[in-house]
């Protein structure tokens, strides 16, 4: 008797449980959901026209002055949202440049004296600018201020600071002012 | 980045309020507010301050010169790499070699869901750059040891 109570609790307690998970699943997808749309409305409001991309997410062409920025949003699971651009490839700064000209070190160095500014290398050697929103926080003004810091970086890096890199120059000071002429 | 006064109490007073939430052990000084945490029976400290527009968060980690020159490169790249493959977590290096775990929240983002994320992907960042750290410098330290080894012998 005793036996067969606990197993008609066992099975009790397996429905709630798989209804837990059932419902956990369906709050998860209404909160992305719900991202998704402030994402969308938040991108029209700033008049972006955009493409949709494979990887949940979007893709923006910014065209700065003469520059193309390719900007994209996405979702990174469960609850983070991504923006970010790539600023250079392995190609175009190949590690042992990076090396030889302390590349790495004077974007940490910029890191940390600004803000606006995060930078990450891929597993293959291409160099971004990122910005992470926390799903919780996202508004309007976190979005904007983000995705704005995310195409100015692009538009510094491209225009001041690669063709230095490139050059060898390893004066930070050099670097610090070319940001902050155009930051404000 | 500028500190600024005025404007900041009202951000200071929410941060205690959240701090004290979070059951912190913390002062309010000049330079900002230093909060002390145990981090693998280690004491960290991280401090909070305000600037124009955003509250950084940070933790200072330890020098760039405690890693030989002929790795530095590679662990400033893993660090750059531990920015791809985790969110938010970010790391910075001051003037005099400094590195830091940088978190920097926009003020119109101060709320307790958004700063407990932050403040805990500070101390996050603590483990993961320690282990970046420890497999840059094995192979040196096993070096090293094995040097002394043979020395002896």
């Amino acid at each position: 008797m005793e036996n067969s109570e606990s197993k008609d609790s066992a099975f009790v307690q397996t429905v709630l449980s798989a209804l837990r998970a059932k419902l956990r699943e369906e709050a998860q997808e209404f909160i992305l959901r719900e991202a998704a749309m402030k994402i969308l409305k938040y991108i029209k409001l700033l008049k972006k026209d955009f493409k949709v991309v494979s990887g949940a997410g979007l893709y923006v062409e910014e065209k700065v002055k003469d520059l193309t920025i390719p900007v994209y949003v996405t979702f990174r699971f469960p609850e983070w949202i991504e923006i970010k651009t790539l600023l250079a490839t392995a190609e175009e700064l190949p590690p042992e440049i990076a090396n030889q000209c302390k590349v790495y070190e004077i974007l940490l160095r910029l890191a940390n004296d600004f803000a606006e500014l995060s930078f990450t290398i891929d597993k293959n050697g291409n160099l971004y600018a990122r910005q992470n929103i926390l799903v919780g926080a996202l508004s309007f003004d976190v979005f904007k201020e983000e995705y704005e810091a995310v195409v100015l970086s692009a538009v510094i890096f491209k225009k001041e600071l690669l063709s230095r890199f490139k050059q060898c120059k390893k004066e930070y000071e050099e670097f610090k002012e070319a940001y902050e002429t155009q930051i404000t | 980045m500028s500190r600024i006064s005025g404007f900041e109490s009202f951000f200071i007073d929410k941060l205690i309020g959240y701090l004290s939430l979070m059951n912190k052990s913390f002062e309010v000084t000049p330079e900002g507010i230093l909060v002390h945490e145990t981090i693998n029976g280690k004491e960290t400290l991280v401090t909070i301050y305000i600037t124009e527009k955003w509250i950084r968060i940070h933790a200072n980690l330890g020098s760039l010169s405690d890693v030989p020159e002929d790795k530095r490169r590679e662990f400033l790249e893993k660090l750059l790499n531990a920015n791809w493959n985790y969110p938010e977590i970010s790391f910075g290096i001051d003037s005099e070699g400094n590195i830091y775990s940088i978190q920097d929240e926009f003020v119109y983002a101060l709320y307790y869901d958004v700063f407990e994320e932050e403040y805990n992907a500070v101390l996050a960042s603590i483990e993961i750059f320690n282990e970046i750290k420890k497999a840059i410098l094995k192979p040196e330290e096993a070096k090293v040891q094995e040097k002394k080894k043979t020395q002896k012998g």
